[in-house]
């Protein structure tokens, strides 16, 4: 393997932690669109620039780009999509702005680079957004996901899908429903939506919804329950704060089934009882090293039925991806990272498990 | 930063891997109320090679390709 440097991107703020976002252009060959906050003014009157560059990734050449400057406004998410119909950029933000509140907005960028405004929800002073799931297009819609805290933080924060027409600029907002947190898969046809909802009736735990792409129908919803381990920690029995739990979770396809090729989806959480470090803030290898906690592995049919449980316990920051009938994870068990593969239809343990480089 | 392509079923790398000194990714933008916010990531898959956004040793923000 060789690498190169194929761009630097113009930066006068540059940081970690800066908003970004990149695509494809639709029905070209390596026409790469990135948008990104390249200059930030911290002292009054403050404003963020956004610039987005289409760079042509065959030579590395850029083909196009422009900038905004956005007075008072602190952008904190980028998302960025395209639409093949009309040749728009849209880019979704999640930012903090002068009034004291956030908002989720969305801009619009036609072929010559004019931006104009397509959608600004804000918070109200009993609720706060945040995060921005994801944003795609849809049937020449733009399709927003977000949450909504609980008014002033008591009860459940909720879903929202928010989907302004292209053409009317018509919004329509649903809510979806419940959740504390939250993460949203899609694919062309389906739309998952994972939710961890505190206890409702002595009962915790996961909610795992199916939707069309566009989100006005849901197919189904099912619990999805955990593994409880013989050292089940008593944050998740007792009364304790429930938000003191380590959450983390994916969702991949899964193995086709069969001749029909009925899709099929693989899910992984780990929640573990970080409760002990209370006082101070911890890392994610500190917490994978807690021997309490606990997880689940499955694979589900497209109904949303258990077809496999993985006997395996998985560690925390869970990533897979679908290689033919094979699941290829990579998690942080017990401060190390690890990479391992999982046949779901074979067995119910892992095929292979190789431990990666003691200092990553 | 290692980057490395490996067989699916047998997790062997298939051709030596490479080491991107001194760079790193990016920050998930994601955190409070996502369950998956540590899976952003700037990669991306174009013609069997890996594209990547990442800061290098100057903290300049770079587009490397890999492969």
């Amino acid at each position: 393997m060789n690498s190169r440097a194929l761009y630097q991107l113009p930066c006068t703020t540059p940081g970690k932690e800066m908003a970004r976002a990149w695509q494809w252009q639709h029905a070209t060959e390596g026409i790469l669109a990135l948008v990104y906050v390249s200059d930030i003014a911290k002292w009054y009157p403050t404003s963020t620039t956004l610039t987005l560059l289409l760079l042509d990734v065959n030579t590395g050449k850029l083909l196009q780009s422009a900038s905004w400057t956005l007075p008072l406004v602190v952008i904190e998410t980028l998302r960025l999509i395209s639409d093949p119909l009309t040749a728009t950029w849209m880019i979704g933000s999640l930012e903090w702005r002068s009034d004291g509140l956030y908002h989720i907005a969305v801009r619009t960028v036609a072929p010559g680079l004019p931006v104009t405004t397509l959608f600004d929800e804000q918070e109200n002073d009993m609720t706060s957004l945040n995060p921005l799931y994801t944003m795609y297009a849809h049937e020449r819609k733009c399709v927003v996901v977000y949450r909504k805290s609980a008014p002033y933080f008591h009860g459940n924060s909720t879903i929202y899908v928010g989907s302004i027409d292209l053409e009317t600029k018509k919004e329509e907002h649903i809510l979806v429903g419940s959740a504390d947190s939250a993460m949203v898969w899609t694919d062309e046809r389906t739309a998952l939506v994972l939710a961890l909802n505190p206890r409702t009736a002595g009962i915790w735990g996961f909610q795992l919804s199916r939707y069309d792409a566009a989100f006005h129908t849901k197919d189904w919803q099912q619990e999805l329950y955990p593994r409880l381990t013989e050292t089940i920690t008593p944050v998740l029995q007792g009364e304790n704060d429930f938000e003191w739990l380590g959450v983390n979770a994916a969702i991949s396809p899964g193995p086709l089934l069969d001749e029909r090729g009925e899709a099929t989806w693989v899910v992984g959480a780990t929640l573990m009882d970080v409760f002990r470090f209370r006082g101070h803030g911890h890392t994610s290898t500190e917490a994978s090293q807690l021997p309490r906690k606990v997880d689940m592995l499955i694979w589900l049919n497209a109904a949303g039925d258990e077809l496999q449980r993985c006997s395996e316990t998985i560690g925390l920051r869970v990533q897979m991806c679908r290689v033919q009938s094979t699941i290829v994870g990579v998690d942080l068990l017990n401060g190390r990272w690890r990479l391992w593969n999982w046949t779901p239809q074979q067995a119910a343990s892992f095929q292979s498990v190789v431990w990666l480089d003691a200092s990553l | 930063m290692r980057i490395s392509q490996r067989d699916a079923r047998t997790l062997a790398e298939v051709v030596p891997g490479e080491t991107l000194q001194g760079v790193q990714l990016l920050e998930p933008q994601n955190g409070s109320g996502a369950l998956d916010w540590y899976t952003e990531m700037d990669i991306a898959i174009y013609q069997g090679k890996l594209l990547l956004l990442g800061m290098n040793d100057s903290n300049q923000l770079v587009l490397y390709q890999v492969g």
